[in-house]
């Protein structure tokens, strides 16, 4: 069972469940992780804020009930992984694990509470006040360029060009400031590397974004993303595409043979491939995957 | 209490490259074209309107990294300019 904490302050553990804790402030609650606290907000990694409830079950419009996936998990990962897929669901507004049946219940809607001794209760909560942070980066060098991470829920961004050229010869040189105002409270974390695992510390009190210095680079030892990878744009392989691949030279065996097999015909092919394969349209719907399930909806 | 509930989309994207999208190695078969015209107009326009972060991907060196059809061409490991 979820323990209950004076503290407003939650550790949860990153990927690994061995992940040790630790936390930012004041009486912290160190234990093992992951480890959810009652009556607390925990915030995912993606953003989402939850309300934490423990021997409470609610009222309301249930979507389905479906048994926990891991059946060794203790609540407190029961918990985590019910509120996980409820993440994923685009009306899902609480989840609630009863450790009686093992299960997983989620609500499109939330009545009102009751006790109920064996069930642990989670609903995306969004009352706290919005922070606000300036975040700034620069890009340089050619094999990685940065720029400031915008919250799905940015309301404005502005960009504008601070500095001149940065070092080396990559794409982008110049500095890029963004001035970034967040809707929610999804940056109130603090990322920390601890040991082989990393320790994500939340409290549900802070308002600084995640800020990097003008000019900073981006630390990906720490950086949280949600990525995608563009494979078969400006490098191609067979496995990526057969039909393209198979149109032009289905026998080569590798990009240098499938040009070499095309002849003077590789750079027209390619050529158009490039300006269709990946266009700003494509980063548009990229941009928008998972925003705004519930937009307008109270 | 319940308010809207909003995810992030994506904010990083890889893009892998092979080394003819940047030098231009006589003897190779790589095409060496526009790549970086195309790759600046996707990564510009990421940059500035979401604010994405950007990692490039070399996928090859000139003469071949380890005998994959990744690291040039199949068998060829010599990873050396020509």
């Amino acid at each position: 069972m979820i323990t209950t904490a004076v503290s407003p302050t939650l550790t949860i553990g990153g990927s690994s469940a061995s992940a040790s804790a630790s936390a930012t402030s004041g009486a912290a609650v160190a234990s093992s992780a992951p480890n959810l606290t009652c009556t607390q907000v925990y915030t995912n990694s993606r953003g989402v804020s939850y309300l934490i409830l423990c021997n409470t079950n609610y009222g309301g419009t249930i979507i389905s009930t479906q048994p926990a996936k891991h059946k060794r998990a203790t609540a407190d990962d029961a918990l985590l992984n019910c509120l996980q897929d409820c993440d994923y669901m685009s009306d899902c507004v609480a989840t609630s694990y009863d450790s009686t049946t093992t299960t997983c219940t989620f609500f499109s809607s939330v009545g009102t509470p009751y006790s109920a001794e064996s069930v642990d209760f989670a609903m995306v909560d969004n009352t706290t006040a919005s922070s606000t942070g300036s975040t700034s980066t620069s890009s340089s060098g050619s094999t990685v360029s940065t720029a400031a991470s915008t919250d799905s829920s940015v309301s404005s961004t502005t960009y504008a060009v601070a500095g001149g050229s940065a070092a080396g010869q990559g794409l982008q040189t110049s500095l890029l400031t963004a001035s970034t105002t967040y809707s929610t409270k999804a940056t109130d974390s603090v990322y920390t590397s601890s040991n082989a695992s990393t320790t994500v510390t939340s409290t549900s009190t802070a308002t600084t974004a995640t800020a990097l210095s003008t000019g900073a680079y981006t630390d990906w030892t720490t950086y949280v993303g949600n990525g995608v990878n563009m494979g078969n744009w400006l490098e191609i392989e067979q496995s990526n595409n057969q039909y393209f691949w198979n149109l032009h030279a289905p026998n080569a065996s590798d990009e240098w043979t499938w040009c070499e097999t095309l002849g003077s015909e590789c750079g027209t092919v390619l050529e158009d491939h490039y300006a269709t394969a990946v266009t700003t349209k494509d980063i548009d719907t990229l941009a928008s995957v998972g925003q705004c399930f519930r937009c307008g909806k109270k | 209490m319940i308010n809207t509930k909003q995810l992030t989309g994506i904010d990083t994207l890889r893009i892998p490259t092979t080394y003819a999208a940047w030098v231009v190695v006589p003897s190779s078969q790589l095409y060496h074209g526009n790549q970086q015209t195309y790759l600046k107009t996707i990564t510009d326009y990421a940059i500035q309107t979401y604010g994405m972060r950007v990692i490039l991907g070399l996928h090859s060196l000139p003469g071949g990294v380890n005998s994959l059809d990744i690291g040039e061409a199949l068998g060829h490991d010599s990873m050396q300019l020509l």
